[in-house]
């Protein structure tokens, strides 16, 4: 079975687990899941940082309503992606990060060549086949629940997917990508 | 490798790099940044805010910078400046200016390289906005006031004339030719006054009276008898001049010279200026002022302005109740009662001086702008 074609099980089992957990647990499962998607759409920790924290601030903030969806792993998925669409707020986050880390040095990373170059050719795509490759890959989740993500249909998301998969196939050069 | 396969491969290094970037923010910590960014947010809207409303504030007629001449606490100061510079009136770039008060104008002649025509601004003391600018032609050196009247002195090498702006209209209303010289200018360049219903004029001609009416020029004196030709001023119905050492009284109403004489207490100053103030005679030159009492034509005090070459004041300017002395970058304020410097004023350029309208004038050449200074 393709993952798209997959239905929103997954995620009425997650609403489950959510309903009975507190935000500290939520907030420790998914930051880092959040984080890695905010990266995957900006390329840069420190803005992805401090949207993931943005987020899940708000959900904090907010949570007697939050914690009751079905998802509120979409709901901050969601946040993060408008706050990361902002090139105004990844400049303002990452001169944040320089001053924070004024005199200590930024981790290094374990440089994947091939795994930069995938998240490069993400980011290259437009902004709503970017957010549902990144969705897709980084999260495993159905159509449906991307769907939920960003704010449209499945059969949206599924165009989005489709016509990102073919971008990503021409421009890592990939032939043996079904793409559909 | 398929793309599905380059995207679960690249979402798995980056989920474990995601991690490896340390543990999840404690929430106290988050919710006390969130806390400071309000505040500053909080801090920078509320500093937007009050910057507009002072901007808007200065650009509105009634907001403080429109007080009326002499209100010191209305005016608003000007940032990074002396306080006593109270406001700045942009008047135009310009390589060399002067400057003029009546009481009812403030006349900034500017003289710019880049320029073939000078430009005569005039500004309303009372709102500091300038109101007129009026082109009076090439090599334009000095503007003074009075009696109504404004004249502008044109001197080139070769020839000078007086051009005189009708302050109703602020056009120029006449030119008045004052001969032709081949005599290079003078030390200390030249001077005008309007004074005892004449126009006075000191330039490499010598000193010469113009008849404003009939525009007829008398030469007082010639160029060569005394020395530099240092200022011209009026005090107690005379007109007076200064010329190498010698300090002399001239009959305004026929331009004879009643006396003169190298005043004791001069000393060793080699005059550069010359005014009238608070009922003397101020001459100024080499780090000293003098006090001339032209009741008795004599020096009464000296004193010095200035700490050493730079500082040194040249020009001169007063009214009934201020005097002031200017250098380079800085305005010494006189207190005539005692007699000595009472203030000194930071200036962030050169330029010109005059008193009147209830202020001090100084033009800042390199930021072309005309200071309001509170005396």
């Amino acid at each position: 079975m393709r993952r798209a074609d997959r239905t929103a099980t997954g995620a009425e089992a997650a609403a489950v687990v959510h309903l009975a957990e507190g935000f500290e647990a939520f907030y420790e499962r998914e930051y880092h899941r959040v984080v890695s998607f905010g990266y995957a759409l900006t390329g840069s920790w420190p803005a992805a940082e401090d949207a993931a924290q943005e987020a899940f601030l708000r959900a904090h903030r907010d949570w007697d309503r939050i914690g009751h969806y079905d998802h509120p792993g979409a709901w901050v998925r969601r946040v993060v992606a408008n706050l990361v669409a902002s090139a105004f707020r990844r400049r303002l986050a990452e001169a944040r990060a320089l001053v924070r880390l004024a005199g200590r040095r930024e981790p290094t990373q374990a440089a994947d060549p091939a795994g930069v170059d995938f998240w490069r050719a993400v980011r290259a795509l437009p902004r709503r086949q970017a957010q549902t490759i990144a969705l897709f890959y980084l999260e495993d989740w159905t159509t449906a629940e991307i769907a939920r993500v960003l704010g449209c249909t499945d059969v949206t998301v599924r165009g989005y997917l489709h016509k990102g998969r073919q971008a990503l196939a021409r421009r890592l050069g990939d032939q043996d990508e079904e793409a559909g | 490798m398929s793309i599905d396969a380059r995207g679960r491969r690249a979402a798995q290094t980056l989920r474990r790099a995601a991690e490896r970037r340390g543990p999840a923010p404690d929430l106290g910590a988050l919710h006390g940044r969130a806390r400071r960014r309000a505040v500053g947010r909080t801090g920078l809207v509320v500093l937007a805010v009050v910057v507009a409303v002072a901007v808007a504030w200065r650009g509105l007629p009634f907001g403080p910078d429109r007080a009326p001449a002499g209100s010191k606490a209305g005016w608003p100061g000007v940032a990074g400046l002396d306080r006593r510079v109270r406001d700045a009136v942009p008047t135009g770039m310009a390589s060399e200016t002067d400057v003029a008060a009546a009481a009812d104008a403030v006349w900034v002649l500017n003289r710019s390289q880049s320029s073939p025509d000078a430009m005569l601004v005039r500004v309303d003391p009372a709102t500091d906005r300038v109101v007129a600018r009026i082109a009076v032609g090439p090599a334009a050196v000095r503007v003074a006031a009075g009696h109504g009247e404004v004249w502008v002195l044109r001197s080139s090498p070769s020839s000078s004339d007086l051009v005189q702006v009708d302050p109703a209209t602020n056009r120029v209303a006449r030119t008045v030719p004052l001969g032709t010289s081949t005599r290079p200018a003078r030390a200390f360049g030249e001077h005008l006054l309007v004074a005892g219903g004449a126009v006075w004029v000191m330039n490499q001609q010598g000193i010469l009276r113009v008849e404003p009416g009939s525009g007829r020029v008398e030469t007082v004196m010639g160029p060569d008898r005394y020395g530099p030709l240092s200022g011209l001023a009026a005090a107690g119905g005379s007109v007076w001049a200064v010329a190498g050492m010698v300090v002399q009284q001239i009959r305004p109403e026929d331009g004879t010279i009643g006396w003169e004489d190298a005043p004791e207490g001069l000393g060793a100053m080699i005059p550069s200026g010359l005014t009238a103030g608070a009922g003397a005679l101020w001459v100024v030159g080499t780090g000293f002022l003098a006090r001339f009492d032209p009741g008795t034509r004599r020096v009464v005090a000296t004193f010095r302005v200035g700490h050493g070459v730079g500082t040194y004041a040249d020009l001169v300017a007063g009214d009934a109740r201020t005097v002031v002395a200017r250098g380079d970058k800085v305005l010494y304020l006189i207190d005539p009662a005692a007699n000595r410097v009472r203030a000194e004023v930071a200036l962030p350029s050169t330029g010109a001086v005059a008193v009147g309208a209830g202020a001090i004038w100084v033009t800042d050449q390199a930021n072309g702008r005309l200071l309001r200074v509170e005396g």
